[in-house]
């Protein structure tokens, strides 16, 4: 039986727009096995968003039980969550969010920093994933001198170079050609493999819901069971 | 920390024309406060130099005199200032003395037989050689071109007059000077014809020669004459329309008479005018050792305006650095917020890889530090080349409180610590001001920052 990275039970959370009490997520559960690609549908406003932030500890449930790594989120404090997040969670962004004063290298290299991994050590990861990535080369460039798919392949070397337990990617395909997208999919495959990360996805695009070990569907906030590939 | 300057000073050049016109804000303000902080000081030290050049730093009377010697002066004469002045020069400070020299102020009546005019005096003996030395103190090294007081003719038993005196005496003619008022009446025909016999041949006396009277400390006036050489002019025109500066022994015969060996000041003259406090304390010590009952009265004491005028100047200062302080704060502000706002989604993303809220804060801080070393710097460099500028431009000007005039030197950097006060005073207001927008950055929820595009 798998490990269990990510574990959500019976959360919420709700958001007020003026007086009006929005809940984004009702009473959602989920398992991410480690090592699997989870892809998380639904319609724009379903939720899958929000459970993405809740997933990455970027956000806090209204209530519900979150762990991930073993660890319950609800005891942390902020600097906690910022270590957790720094140490344990790859966020892969659907516009990137490549920091545009640092080039592709710098921007891999960032959040070994955060963790004040030695410089030899940093380096030395750092090659790896922009040889994994097919970035070689390209070092020096910065992000504006990048196609899209160059800076999703950034993006992805920087969510997992610190080999985090789960990376969560909000819908990392949307702003890519469909090739393009494929190839970041495949890379992502390769990743999984590689180091055994698990992978969970937000997503409108079907054609790469054949890679997925587990989809769940998002309807107004709510679960539902299954989801026919 | 090297990577989050790194990532700071890159982020200033992302927008280079906000960061140029925030660095040339704390620029300018910069200049504006190095160059009145180095006019200020050069009015502190120009003043200082003046009176230490004229008065010297120590006075030395007996005690009491200083306080009530105006009215009774001949209760304060020291008979001894001769015993004073080589106990000074034998002393352990006198490698820190430059001048001993004495003084005796007198008061009177002094008339030009010639053209019958006549007008109150304030005059000072002196000790001509030991004066001139005294001009020559430079203890700030400012080479101030200050008019040469003629104190030569002093050594011809002759003597030195304000030109406002002079004129109104009437001696234009004989002292070379413009401006004497035209008697109307010729003063030999206002001799009384009763006493006309004993009247003397006006036309035969020395037309330069004045006749000086004086309340001695005891009994009847005393006249004596004085040939006045040349004349001088003070900035200060009460001093100009009373002065006369005459030998000392000439001042001494005049309050004394025939015993004259007495004044009423002993004036020392620093080689270290911030040595003032020590040197007194020393000589106070020497007196009472030597059992001389005497008061010694520093520059600030016996020039209270001194410490006036520098303080109307050291509150213009401080008034106008504060306003350029909140020009810097408001300016480096609102780039910061403006730099803030462009880059919420950044400061969401770096949230959201492990940085934590104080990460967020110190790169903005750095990089308002960043833009006030720049703007600092910058200003003191313009500051500088101004100021070197106006210095060897040769312009003149004359100090408040009735100093002559001299060179404008503005005292940069010869007043480091002016410089590193009005350079941290900037940078200070500069990390301030990136504080509050730094705040904001950190604290903003990472969902609501990452929605900014």
């Amino acid at each position: 039986m798998l490990e269990t990275v990510a574990n959500i039970q019976k959360v919420c959370k709700s958001y007020y727009l003026g007086k009006v009490e929005i809940k984004a997520l009702k009473q959602v559960s989920l398992q991410v096995p480690s090592g699997s690609f989870t892809f998380i549908v639904g319609k724009s406003g379903s939720g899958k968003s929000t459970l993405l932030n809740l997933l990455g500890a970027i956000d806090i449930p209204t209530s519900g039980y979150i762990e991930i790594n073993g660890v319950k989120l609800s005891g942390l404090n902020d600097n906690s969550l910022s270590d957790f997040r720094g140490e344990s969670i790859g966020h892969i962004f659907q516009n990137f969010n490549l920091i545009p004063v640092l080039n592709l290298y710098e921007n891999i290299e960032y959040p070994l920093l955060l963790q004040n991994i030695p410089k030899k050590e940093r380096k030395f990861t750092v090659n790896e994933f922009i040889e994994a990535t097919g970035l070689s080369g390209l070092e020096k460039h910065l992000p504006s001198e990048l196609s899209g798919g160059q800076m999703q392949r950034v993006a992805i070397a920087r969510a997992l170079v610190k080999k985090p337990s789960i990376v969560l990617a909000d819908e990392p395909t949307a702003n890519l050609d469909s090739v393009t997208g494929g190839e970041i999919i495949s890379l992502m495959l390769d990743m999984k493999k590689q180091y055994r990360t698990a992978f969970v996805f937000s997503t409108h695009d079907k054609e790469i819901l054949k890679e997925a070990d587990d989809i769940y569907t998002l309807v107004d906030g709510t679960m539902e069971d299954s989801y026919d590939k | 920390m090297t990577n989050s300057i790194k990532i700071a000073f890159r982020n200033t050049l992302r927008n280079k024309r906000r960061t140029l016109l925030s660095v040339l804000a704390i620029a300018i303000g910069g200049v504006a406060s190095l160059l009145l902080g180095a006019f200020v000081s050069s009015i502190y030290y120009g003043i200082q130099t003046g009176i230490s050049k004229d008065s010297g730093h120590l006075h030395i009377h007996k005690n009491g005199f200083f306080k009530y010697g105006i009215a009774k002066v001949g209760q304060y004469d020291m008979a001894n200032y001769l015993d004073i002045i080589q106990e000074i020069k034998n002393s352990d400070t006198k490698d820190e003395i430059s001048v001993v020299t004495p003084t005796l102020s007198i008061a009177g009546i002094v008339s030009n037989s010639y053209r019958g005019t006549s007008q109150t005096f304030m005059g000072i003996g002196l000790v001509a050689d030991d004066q001139k030395k005294m001009q020559e103190w430079d203890g700030f090294g400012l080479n101030l071109k200050i008019q040469d007081i003629p104190f030569d003719v002093i050594n011809d038993k002759k003597g030195l007059m304000g030109k406002g005196l002079a004129i109104n005496l009437g001696m234009c003619e004989e002292l070379g000077l413009d401006g004497c008022l035209k008697s109307e009446k010729n003063s030999t025909q206002e001799v009384d014809p009763e006493i006309s016999s004993f009247a003397i041949d006006i036309s035969s006396l020395d037309k330069s020669v004045v006749d000086i009277m004086v309340a001695p400390a005891q009994g009847a006036p005393n006249i004596s004459s004085l040939a006045i050489a040349k004349v001088w002019q003070s900035r200060q025109k009460t001093v100009d329309d009373r002065f006369i500066a005459m030998p000392l022994e000439v001042a001494q015969s005049l309050f004394y008479g025939s015993d004259y060996k007495k004044v009423n000041t002993v004036t020392v003259q620093l080689k270290d005018v911030q040595k003032t406090g020590q040197i007194k304390q020393n000589l106070q010590k020497l007196f009472e050792i030597k059992g001389w009952n005497l008061e010694i009265i520093t520059l600030s004491e016996f020039a209270p305006q001194f410490k006036k005028v520098l303080s109307m100047f050291g509150f213009i200062f401080i008034f106008v650095s504060l306003i350029i302080a909140v020009i810097v704060l408001f300016t480096v502000s609102n780039t910061m917020t403006m730099s803030v706002m462009e880059r919420y989604k950044e400061i969401g993303t770096l949230r959201s890889m492990g940085l934590r809220r104080w990460g967020v804060k110190k790169y903005f801080i750095i990089e308002g530090a960043i833009i006030g070393v720049f703007g600092a710097t910058l200003g003191v460099t313009i500051a500088y080349i101004i100021a070197t500028t106006i210095n060897n431009s040769g312009l003149t000007w004359s100090p408040p409180s009735g100093s002559d005039e001299q060179l404008l030197i503005l005292q940069l950097t010869q007043n480091p610590m002016l410089i590193i006060t009005v350079w941290v005073l900037l940078v200070t207001a500069s990390v301030i001001s990136s504080f509050l927008p730094a705040k904001k950055a950190s604290n903003m929820p990472i969902i609501d920052a990452l929605r900014y595009n």
